[in-house]
């Protein structure tokens, strides 16, 4: 009987990676489709495995470790968690809908890493959103707030150099995340930049990664 | 070799730290997702997003409020309510 499959990723076709395990102890299988590797595991059952908070968050790290074992053999683009398909029938289905997608995007992100940088400051975290403002004080905040973004990109740009392939940002409602595309063998280089880079001034950066490149699967513009 | 720009004002926190609010954030809210009727209709499915909506919750709360550990001990108690 066809089971539900819940997928991890799409890497290029080479390297093969052999994950130990995936989420509820399953199986993780790996298979060449239409040009590229896609894995995913077969689950038994749906709700033992996802029906209950505990057991989702549990899941949640297996499939994260997947990926890990993954990322540190080759660059996977990830599905997020938890995407199930009826079988793999469905799977490759979808594979040839979107086969264009994943050609690009593996392309675009072939032998790189994401890291990210989230920004906070120290007097936004305390600011009060809640209360009414004027609209004067209002577009003095944004733009002061714009200000401080572009300061600290314009730095963090300078520092790492060449070591970034591309950078991507979002602004959240208190913070400010970056991302940065890096190559492999640019990580070293990426991270002795930044460990060089001083003191500061309001704003704590906190860096995390590696991660799979899942900010750049789409073609910057397109969403 | 530190630049001009990197001698005004960065200091980087959190290498090689990966909390597991970290880990939930980017499986829960990073990756591909698969629209249209692909996605399994199962009986059980409703289960599976109520579950990711329980812990979604937990995660939004947990990354404003809380630590990793005080995050454990609220999905407990959700799970009890």
């Amino acid at each position: 009987m066809a089971m539900p499959c819940l997928l991890y990723c799409v890497t290029e076709v080479n390297p093969v990676v052999t994950v130990t395990a995936g989420v509820c102890d399953s199986a993780v299988e790996s298979r060449e489709m239409l040009g590229v590797r896609v894995y995913w595991s077969n689950v038994e059952d749906v709700d033992a495995c996802f029906g209950q908070p505990e057991t989702l968050k549990q899941a949640a790290l297996q499939f994260h470790q997947v990926l890990r074992e993954v990322l540190a053999i080759t660059t996977p683009i990830p599905f997020r968690f938890p995407t199930l398909l009826e079988n793999s029938d469905a799977l490759e289905q979808h594979l040839g809908a979107e086969k264009k997608l994943y050609r690009e995007a593996l392309e675009r992100v072939n032998g790189a890493v994401q890291y990210e940088i989230v920004a906070t400051w120290a007097d936004e975290q305390q600011a009060d959103l809640a209360t009414p403002m004027s609209g004067r004080d209002y577009l003095k905040r944004r733009q002061e707030a714009t200000g401080r973004v572009a300061a600290v990109e314009s730095k963090l740009k300078s520092v790492t150099g060449e070591s970034v392939r591309e950078w991507r940002g979002r602004q959240e409602r208190k913070t400010h995340r970056w991302y940065a595309l890096v190559s492999r063998d640019c990580r070293e280089r990426f991270l002795a930049s930044l460990r060089t880079a001083g003191g500061s001034e309001g704003v704590r950066l906190r860096l995390s990664g590696p991660w799979p490149p899942s900010e750049f699967v789409a073609a910057r513009g397109s969403r | 070799m530190p630049t001009e720009a990197s001698s005004q004002a960065l200091t980087i926190e959190g290498e090689n730290e990966t909390s597991l609010l970290d880990i939930l954030d980017h499986v829960l809210n990073s990756g591909v997702v698969i629209h249209g009727s692909l996605v399994i209709s199962l009986a059980g499915v409703d289960l599976v997003y109520l579950g990711l909506n329980v812990i979604l919750t937990s995660v939004e709360t947990a990354l404003r409020n809380m630590n990793a550990h005080e995050f454990a001990t609220a999905s407990q108690v959700r799970r009890s309510v």
